[in-house]
Order: structure tokens, then C-alpha cells, then sequence
């Protein structure tokens, strides 16, 4: 029996967002922008998919007199990533 | 409209995801290191020239309270820099961590070994000084050159040992203290400038 993908975490953006943030304690949109290669509005749009489902943290902040706005993963989307890498591997191993 | 990916593409962005969160250098990301690496070469070639110059020679070693505003500097701009970067991997604050923890070491060897020097009534024994602290800078060049998988700095953390045992087998042979500030500024320049150079460089 093989367990569904997190719709969530099955799309190309969300996927390649949260991949980023696995490996860095924070990140900043422009970062993940230039990573992703996403436009701005639909990166804001799969951000906010994954604020909601309290896979990450999003902070916004004025620097100087930048706006600025940084992401981090939480340990629900760090389970729920993990969840989804093994359910990938089962899909693959069947 | 976003690609539907399969399982094996799943994996793929994974992998380059991480891999390009993990390969994080950037230009000018050796300023620091350069910063630093000049200040301690001039430091330690001032020591070894006053040595010879002043007529109570262990006043030159009052040049190193000079490394108190540079390290207060480097940790300005470090926290400056921080707050402006882009991203801050686990790495980074391992390395940040590594040197934080490097200085405190360094202020505690200086002090242990002035402790003993008293107990003993042997001046001598600061000798080990030099040699001590190449082997913590080797210590923690190494540790940060194997996390972010650099090898100029793992290089530089085996200058870094050489220089301690010059010092060493210096000394036992010349015995005077200056050559050790010529070998100190040596490996500096092996161990900080050239990684430095090297890193500004690479992207």
C-alpha cells in the first residue's frame, strides 16, 4: 500500500521551496526568487499555500528602509518533507 | 502553469535544491578572513621588529592588545553582514560558532599559560604561546574548511600546524623569540590571505 503525496509538497515551486530552506536556518524571498526562478507573485502565492499549512515561518521586516521578508522551515514542514521523500522512495522501490 | 512532476523529478529538484543551498560562497565572502590575516601579519612582524628595537623587549608584546579592536571590528561587520545575507545555512552558523568559541580558547590559553609562568617564576614558558595558538587556528581553520567542503582552508589549517611545530624546532635551535613572529606572519599569509584571496575570488 503506498501512501499519497502531500498535495502540498507536490508541486515543482512548493517542492524546490522547501528543499532550499532544509538546508539554510533562513532565507530570504529574494534568495529563493533567483533559486526557483519563479516570478514574484507566484512565489508570494506558493508561500503563503505553505504559511498556511505551517510548513514555514515567514518573517517581514524593514531593513534599513528595505522592506525585506525571510522564510524558515518549521519541524512540521521538516516531518511533513520527510514523510514525502519516503513515500517518493516507496513509489520508486515498487 | 507548474510542470507535473514524477517521483524520479521529485528526487532530482531535491537534490539540486539542496545542493544550491549548500554552495553558498560568495564574492567577497574572504573580506573578513583578509581583514584579519593582514592585521595579524603586521601585528606579529611589529612584535618580531620591536623586539630588536625596544630597550625592554618583552614591552613589543603590548602589540597585541591591538587585536582587540579588530576582533571587535570583525564581529561588527560579521553581524552586519549576517543581517543583510540573503541566506544563512546551518553551515554558517557552525563556522560563525567555531571562531566565537576559537576566541574565547585564545583568551584562556593566554591566560593559563600567564598563570603558570607566574606559579613557575618561568617567563619561558610563554614561549608556548605562539605555537599554541597556530595549533587552535589550525584547529578551527580545519573544522570550518571540512563543513563548507573548501579545501584552501583545510590547506591553510595544515600550514597553520606547520608553522606551530617551526616555532618549536625554531626555537630550540636559535633560541630567540622573534623568528617565531616571522613563522606566525608566515603561515598567516598561507593560512588566511591565500584561502582569502582565494575565496574572493571564486564565484
Amino acid at each position: 500500500m503506498f501512501k499519497d503525496l502531500d498535495p502540498i509538497l507536490h508541486s515543482q515551486q512548493r517542492l524546490a521551496i522547501v528543499s532550499l530552506l532544509l538546508s539554510a536556518e533562513e532565507a530570504d524571498f529574494v534568495y529563493i526568487k533567483e533559486k526557483t526562478g519563479a516570478t514574484a507573485g507566484n512565489l508570494s502565492t506558493h508561500i503563503e499555500k505553505l504559511n498556511e499549512a505551517g510548513y514555514i515561518e515567514v518573517r517581514k521586516f524593514i531593513d534599513g528602509k528595505r522592506p525585506r521578508t525571510v522564510l524558515k522551515i518549521t519541524p512540521t514542514g521538516i516531518d511533513a518533507f520527510e514523510e514525502y521523500v519516503k513515500a517518493l522512495q516507496d513509489y520508486i522501490r515498487k | 502553469m507548474e510542470k507535473e512532476l514524477n517521483e524520479k523529478e521529485s528526487l532530482q529538484l531535491i537534490n539540486s535544491m539542496i545542493a544550491e543551498a549548500r554552495n553558498n560562497v560568495s564574492k567577497g565572502d574572504g573580506k573578513i578572513l583578509l581583514f584579519v590575516g593582514y592585521s595579524l601579519v603586521v601585528i606579529s612582524l611589529l612584535n618580531a621588529v620591536l623586539l630588536h628595537l625596544l630597550a625592554s623587549p618583552y614591552m613589543a608584546s603590548w602589540v597585541w592588545f591591538l587585536m582587540f579592536p579588530v576582533t571587535f571590528l570583525v564581529f561588527w561587520c560579521s553581524g552586519k553582514l549576517d543581517k543583510k545575507a540573503l541566506i544563512r545555512t546551518h553551515i554558517d552558523t557552525i563556522a560563525t560558532k567555531v571562531w566565537k568559541c576559537f576566541v574565547w580558547s585564545m583568551i584562556l590559553l593566554f591566560l593559563l599559560v600567564i598563570g603558570f609562568a607566574i606559579a613557575l617564576g618561568n617567563s619561558g614558558i610563554e614561549m608556548m604561546i605562539t605555537p599554541m595558538i597556530l595549533l587552535l587556528v589550525g584547529f578551527a581553520q580545519y573544522v570550518v574548511g571540512i563543513a563548507y567542503k573548501f579545501k584552501p582552508f583545510v590547506r591553510g589549517a595544515l600550514i597553520f600546524w606547520l608553522g606551530s611545530i617551526l616555532c618549536v624546532v625554531y626555537f630550540y635551535f636559535m633560541r630567540e623569540p622573534s623568528g617565531q613572529y616571522i613563522i606566525f606572519a608566515l603561515s598567516v599569509i598561507g593560512g588566511f590571505i591565500v584561502p582569502g584571496h582565494i575565496l574572493n575570488r571564486k564565484v
